[in-house]
């Protein structure tokens, strides 16, 4: 061969976007430590890193700092980057541009496990039930969506998807039953702002716990990146091309169930990052996911921190997070849409 | 070394697709399988790569069996060209063909430099060379259908399944197609196993040929031998003539 290979694995652009987005990400970082109802001024800030942390408890501003402002920013971090990297594998796995991180019912079973929760906290000393009961049906959910997709001789992607909605559909009901049978002045208000979203039960415990399972999931999808690539052709092809499709696909699956579910017990539903987010990154860097995923992984971090910013800084009370997701992923997918002439996948 | 169908039987159903078919695919020859729409060939395809499990029967690859074997160990041996592709991403073209190293590297292992080599040489060896940074969703179907090839041959395999590869390409694609195939069979001792609709490009491509009839290999031999008007007639239900053109050529028509 007389042509001169060029150096093929190290495309700077997809690169250098990533470069890019990462110093925007640390740039949101940065603000978000000034912003909120408790406003911080730069000077302070470099005063609040001066304490010590046996002094963190003494002062007001160093607690509100440390204790709050600082772990519920690692947590909208963490969930959004969780969120988005969930969304991309599924868009390629099932290689649809609607799909979203709750398309195997985990959602649906979170919000049930957490509305129950509610309704037993009463009943419970252990203030973990609500996110362990959350965290359990959301993997449940899944779980009856693979296996009533496994045993339907249809389609595996197809069955997936409509086994999904089958699942979230009935846990659908149950949460709305439980929401009728609930007290109306005590619990039902409790489950609908758990199922809203939100950052408030951000503490340093909650997030190394959420950290222990959202690391490893992470770190696993993006080793699997390349292999994400060829199951996006079909599970025809993916096997012919050497891909164990059934043992990978259930592989995936658990991982991002696990970080999903793990997420959404904390943090309650936060809707349109899973489905927005993978759409911006493939525009910025191509479809290739050794580059989307991290991508994916990046924006979806910045983007929750920017949202939680605004949800607790845009009025006197807090707005629940998903309605700011979702107010603002909206136009922005609408804008997607139109300029991307029909063409959902870049 | 060969690829051996030992009494295979698959039905849909209730319905006998592939009744009792016993065959054998030597390297360094291009098979061909004609048969009507509906005769079974691209399920025929599918059970010798493994895709479907038979009713009855064996598919032995180089002695593996290929329902036993992992589709690692199997995507080492055979390379399947798919008839159609209904991908969803717009991956690069070299991208593409670099996903055929996938069954020589390990789980969590990424292409390296050696990879896209064999991927640049696979698509210069198939002549398109030039597409590799396009985005295989623009390219034309002759021109996947290359690409597709290339990434088999990516795949280092030693047998190459094709689906009815000339279906969507014009004239002069489908002759290119085939004579890269058949180039790429002599030098690499290979072999080839393609589902056939066009007789007369089986005529001058195909070493031996395979007919079908309802799920049943009812003729299978050395094209010259066996592609004759009776034959042909019983195969397609139809009266097919040929005619003898100068140089030894051969023309199928009705």
């Amino acid at each position: 061969m007389q042509r001169v290979l060029q150096d093929n694995q190290n495309k700077t652009g997809p690169k250098l976007n990533i470069f890019i987005s990462t110093i925007l990400v640390f740039l949101i970082f940065g603000f978000s430590l000034f912003w909120g109802r408790y406003h911080i001024e730069p000077l302070e800030l470099v005063q609040l890193f001066a304490i010590a942390p046996a002094e963190w408890l003494n002062s007001p501003e160093a607690s509100v700092f440390y204790y709050i402002r600082l772990p519920r920013i690692f947590l909208a971090m963490t969930v959004g980057a969780a969120l988005a990297a969930a969304g991309s594998l599924f868009q390629g796995m099932f290689r649809n541009p609607l799909v979203s991180p709750d398309i195997l019912g985990v959602s649906s079973g979170c919000c049930l496990g957490a509305a129950l929760g509610i309704l037993l906290s009463r009943y419970s000393a252990n203030p973990y039930l609500i996110q362990v009961l959350a965290f359990s049906f959301g993997i449940m959910a899944m779980a009856m969506a693979y296996g009533i997709a496994r045993l339907s001789r249809g389609e595996p992607v197809v069955m997936l998807i409509l086994s999904g909605m089958v699942v979230g559909g009935f846990f659908s009901a149950a949460l709305s039953f439980i929401k009728y049978a609930a007290d109306p002045y005590e619990d039902l208000p409790a489950i609908v702002f758990w199922i809203m979203g939100g950052f408030y039960r951000a503490n340093w415990e909650v997030l190394f716990n959420l950290l222990l399972v959202v690391i490893p999931c992470i770190a696993l999808l993006v080793l699997l990146a390349w292999k994400i690539n060829i199951i996006s052709l079909g599970d025809e092809e993916a096997s012919s091309l050497g891909i164990n499709v059934r043992f990978l696909r259930l592989l995936l699956i658990s991982v991002a169930t696990l970080m999903v579910a793990a997420c959404v017990s904390v943090s309650g539903t936060i809707g349109w990052v899973g489905l927005v987010v993978p759409h911006i990154a493939r525009m910025l860097v191509g479809p290739d996911h050794k580059f989307s995923l991290p991508m994916s992984i990046l924006i979806g971090g910045g983007f929750v921190m920017l949202m939680d910013n605004l949800a607790r800084c845009l009025s006197s009370s807090e707005i629940p997070i998903s309605i700011l997701t979702a107010a603002i992923g909206t136009p922005f997918f609408a804008y997607l849409l139109i300029k991307g002439r029909g063409n959902a996948w870049r | 070394m060969a690829i051996e169908a030992h009494e295979l039987s698959f039905a849909f159903g209730r319905k006998l697709i592939i009744k009792n078919c016993s065959f054998r695919i030597e390297r360094g020859k291009v098979y061909a399988i004609l048969g009507r729409n509906g005769s079974g060939k691209t399920t025929l395809l599918r059970l010798l790569n493994g895709t479907l499990k038979p009713e009855q029967g064996t598919v032995l690859v180089e002695s593996l069996d290929v329902r036993k074997s992992s589709s690692k160990t199997i995507a080492r041996i055979l390379g399947f060209v798919p008839q159609e592709h209904n991908g969803v991403f717009p991956y690069r073209v070299l991208d593409m063909v670099v996903m055929g190293r996938n069954p020589h590297l390990s789980l969590f292992a990424r292409p390296g430099k050696k990879d896209y080599k064999i991927a640049e040489e696979a698509l210069d060896m198939v002549g398109v060379w030039e597409l590799k940074e396009r985005s295989y969703m623009e390219i034309s179907g002759g021109e996947k259908q290359m690409v597709f090839l290339a990434r088999a041959i990516a795949q280092e395999a030693s047998y190459f399944i094709l689906d009815e590869p000339t279906s969507h390409l014009d004239f002069c694609n489908q002759r290119g197609i085939m004579t890269a195939l058949r180039s790429i069979v002599k030098t690499n001792d290979c072999a080839a196993i393609i589902a056939m609709h066009d007789p007369n490009l089986t005529l001058d491509f195909a070493d031996e040929v395979l007919m079908l009839k309802d799920g049943s290999l009812f003729k299978e031999g050395q094209g010259k031998e066996i592609m004759n008007a009776e034959n042909l007639s019983y195969l397609y239900d139809m009266d097919i003539k040929i005619a003898k053109l100068e140089a030894g050529r051969q023309y199928i028509f009705t």
